[in-house]
């Protein structure tokens, strides 16, 4: 889902794929997942992100 | 976020050791070592220092310092209580108890367990939805071989303080003992065990300034109790073990300083919690989980409805601001809390609740700074976990209680 969000918006947004076990996960407290971040802050943690509300929230961070 | 540049907001999880505690504490780390049952210098000063905890700890509670049984902490002390009580009283085939919905783990896990080990009958009565057990209810459930009733003070989720003075007086009439877990409103509101006129109660040091690993059990009179621990006779015989001496140290000055400044916390938390009451206000489709009036003056728990409770701490987490989740986190997955399901809560809106519980020391302007975070927090978090079918919630949807839209 995530990279179908960013296949709409060629070239405007990345997808990062992090490991439970890679040090950044620890960082944002990861214990249960899927977790996402959308420019380094927690989207949603431990549920699935609702497409159309995740589509609105990057549009948000692009046009600040 | 270095530790110490955090926003603390839980602290009915926990709260740092009060300063001029820290400072009474270090000596029995170091110099003043001794086991209280030895009977040389360095013990009898343990000793001493221990009575002294005792002697303050029974001011704070209004009892007299020899009805205080020191135990490692709250989750002890109830469980002495209840077990105590029931290996005495089940020996006279009295086996019923009697619990609120709201209980602590600590009480609700030992009540389970003595009626799946050794037989006794449980009856746990419902709250209202502010959290409240009614008095003529826990009465209602008494019967001709009821033991004993376990109504917690405040609860440790919302806040919500239980009229346990009633049931104490409605206990003693019905001829059953009555305990109390104090451990979220000791140190916190005014408790005097003698006005209540309960039988035992349960206090814990780290929440009002001591340190983990500390607590007492009040108990009016000790023989109508069997003690479960076996071993030396430390605690008048009531509880075996080497005391804890700087846990107990520190849970006697806590006690005393908890009473010296128990009306200027008071009026420091209210000032605070009023502004996270506030947000039931300001942020759309939002409750507030507990009694409006009698609540503690440092709780506030809030239903942001689908923002999920969990994405929003740990996001609150990662900006430096620690707020407690209102459900039990399992390995996998989130567990809507017992409590705010008694309270009439859907599991969504109940997976939806975090509690923000303020200490005398949260200032007004950290208070403020969260509570907007909050609020910016709850939208970004509502949009990406709100499902696609909801629209805007008014006050009567269904959502908050369990009707038929949502993710139940």
């Amino acid at each position: 889902m995530l990279q179908a969000v960013a296949e709409a918006l060629p070239g405007r947004v990345t997808v990062r794929v992090v490991s439970t076990e890679d040090a950044e996960c620890a960082r944002y407290g990861a214990v249960l997942t899927p977790m996402v971040v959308v420019n380094g802050k927690i989207a949603c943690a431990g549920t699935v992100p609702v497409r159309s509300g995740l589509e609105r929230l990057v549009a948000a961070e692009l046009a600040r | 976020m270095p530790l110490d540049r955090r926003i603390y907001l839980d602290w009915n999880a926990t709260g740092p050791v009060h300063p001029e505690v820290a400072d009474v504490i270090l000596p029995f780390l170091t110099s003043r070592f001794g086991n209280p049952s030895a009977p040389y210098v360095l013990g009898r000063d343990a000793f001493d220092a221990v009575e002294q905890s005792r002697r303050q700890t029974a001011l704070l509670l209004g009892c007299a310092p020899k009805q205080l049984v020191f135990t490692s902490g709250g989750t002890e002390a109830n469980n002495l209580a209840l077990k105590g009580a029931f290996f005495s009283g089940a020996a006279a085939g009295r086996r019923h108890l009697v619990i609120s919905a709201v209980e602590h783990p600590s009480v609700l896990a030992t009540c389970e367990w003595l009626r799946q080990q050794h037989g006794a009958d449980l009856t746990q009565v419902p709250v209202d939805s502010t959290g409240r057990v009614d008095p003529e209810q826990v009465a209602a459930a008494f019967r001709s071989d009821t033991l004993l009733v376990s109504v917690m003070h405040a609860n440790n989720e919302t806040g919500t303080l239980q009229p346990v003075g009633a049931i104490a007086e409605l206990a003693r009439r019905h001829g059953v003992l009555s305990h109390v877990d104090g451990v979220q409103a000791a140190g916190r509101v005014a408790v005097d065990v003698s006005a209540i006129g309960c039988d035992l109660y349960s206090v814990s040091a780290h929440k009002f300034g001591g340190m983990k690993g500390a607590g007492a059990l009040y108990v009016r009179d000790a023989s109508g109790l069997e003690w479960a621990q076996q071993g030396g006779r430390q605690e008048h015989g009531l509880r075996a073990g080497t005391e804890n001496v700087p846990g107990i140290v520190a849970l006697g000055k806590a006690a005393e300083v908890a009473l010296r400044d128990l009306d200027a916390n008071r009026a420091a938390c209210l000032r605070t919690r009023a502004v996270f009451d506030d947000l039931a206000r300001k942020i759309p489709m939002t409750r507030m989980n507990g009694h409006p009036t009698e609540r503690l003056p440092n709780t506030t728990n809030l239903c942001c409805l689908y923002a999920d409770a969990f994405s929003v701490v740990l996001a609150l987490s990662v900006q430096g601001v620690c707020v407690g989740l209102g459900s039990a986190c399992a390995s996998h997955a989130q567990e809507p809390s017992r409590v705010l399901r008694a309270m009439g809560l859907s599991n969504v809106a109940a997976l939806c609740s975090i509690r923000v519980s303020t200490g005398p020391t949260t200032s007004l302007q950290d208070a403020e700074f969260v509570a907007h975070l909050l609020q910016e927090t709850v939208e970004r978090v509502r949009l990406v976990t709100s499902p696609e079918q909801i629209g805007v919630c008014d006050d009567d949807c269904p959502c908050f209680t369990g009707g038929t839209i949502g993710v139940e």
